[in-house]
């Protein structure tokens, strides 16, 4: 039985939507932080913090596209990891610990590697601009860095990105 | 939802973070057992997810502030002189003044015995120029309030009795009471209990 969220969130729909939203997700984004912080107690944590950042940014939550909310929430759980990992002083990026695949053929690949080979604090800045929306005064003081420095890594990796997308044919000018 | 030019950006990075969570979930078990705390948090923050989180968001130093500078006026009140209101001259009525200290109220209720003195209390002149003070009897005898004035050898009654009758409310005043330690003592004419609320208060 699901329980019935009155007042909490923007209607019903968006309440009930919330809910199994949650139940559908959780257990996988825990396993996703526990992959992350190795620590059964870390993981929790940060799902519990994730979950609560959902809904106090509910508002973009559900302005993202139905189909890409579960990245939307990878996104953000990565972020409170991050920040978890780094708040204990374990600063060995994410990055160096994983195993990017290659350029496979097929244009959709490609972007994606190289997503998944561009530097950790470059994506990181770009998952925060683009993908959470933080404006780059919010990034900077989230990552210790000066604003100006935020702004031309966002400028930089926008820019590599957006070739690469317009390599494939993925970028459209708007109008 | 809103369109701008870096959607396809956005998507390609959600798309990425997705692809690197699945890979990442291959190699981790199956099963994921909840500790009992986390299944408690989750039962509060699915039946209210807003205040959940607005409760999370606040600072974290809020509280422990908001506890200190409690407990800083719960030391003042109990500690400082209790300073009182002055009065301007004995009547019926509460005068309509603002107290510049602190106010001293005793409730005497439910009492047995004809008699009742207050605790001592130390006047100090940047608190008021005037001590006053004033009895409502709410029972059935006459009561008598006396001002007293503790002395080095002896305590020493200044200002006029008041005699307050029953159901009804009577006030005095004392000039310049700064430095000096006083108290109050109540008491019924016939022997009867004392019942009644009596307040001492300092001012300009």
């Amino acid at each position: 039985m699901l329980p019935i969220l009155l007042n909490a969130l923007e209607g019903e729909e968006d309440a009930l939507f919330f809910v199994q939203f949650y139940h559908k997700y959780k257990t996988d984004l825990y396993r996703y932080a526990l992959s992350l912080l190795r620590d059964p107690h870390l993981a929790e944590d940060a799902v519990q913090t994730a979950w609560l950042k959902c809904v106090q940014h509910r508002k973009a939550f559900f302005a993202v596209e139905p189909p890409h909310r579960k990245a939307w929430m990878i996104v953000l759980l990565k972020r409170v990891c991050l920040t978890s990992l780094r708040q204990r002083a374990r600063t060995v990026p994410l990055a160096e610990d994983w195993d990017p695949p290659a350029p496979e053929a097929g244009q959709a690949r490609d972007v994606i590697a190289l997503i998944r080979t561009m530097p950790e604090q470059y994506r990181t800045i770009l998952e925060l601009k683009f993908v959470l929306e933080w404006t780059d005064k919010a990034i900077a003081k989230e990552l210790g860095l000066p604003v100006t420095t935020v702004s031309a890594r966002i400028r930089r990796g926008r820019k590599q990105l957006q070739a690469q997308l317009i390599k494939e044919g993925y970028w459209h000018e708007e109008a | 939802m809103k369109k701008h030019n870096d959607d396809p950006i956005r998507q390609a990075l959600l798309t990425a973070a997705e692809e690197e969570a699945r890979q990442a979930l291959e190699n981790q078990p199956e099963e994921a057992a909840f500790s009992p705390a986390y299944q408690a948090w989750e039962a509060r923050f699915l039946r209210d997810p807003v205040a959940c989180a607005r409760r999370n968001a606040r600072s974290p130093w809020r509280r422990p502030l908001r506890l200190a500078a409690c407990l800083l006026v719960a030391v003042s009140l109990v500690f400082a002189a209790p300073s009182i209101i002055a009065a301007f001259s004995q009547g019926d009525d509460l005068p309509q003044v603002t107290p510049t200290g602190l106010v001293v109220t005793v409730q005497l209720e439910g009492r047995q015995s004809t008699a009742y003195t207050c605790e001592k209390f130390t006047c100090v002149s940047d608190n008021g120029s005037t001590l006053w003070y004033w009895y409502e009897n709410l029972g059935a005898s006459t009561c008598r309030v006396q001002l007293y004035r503790v002395g080095l050898w002896k305590d020493t009654p200044v200002g006029d009795p008041l005699d307050v009758p029953p159901g009804e409310s009577r006030w005095a005043t004392w000039p310049d009471p700064g430095g000096h330690t006083f108290y109050l003592r109540v008491s019924t004419l016939d022997g009867g209990s004392v019942h009644g609320t009596l307040r001492a208060d300092q001012y300009d």
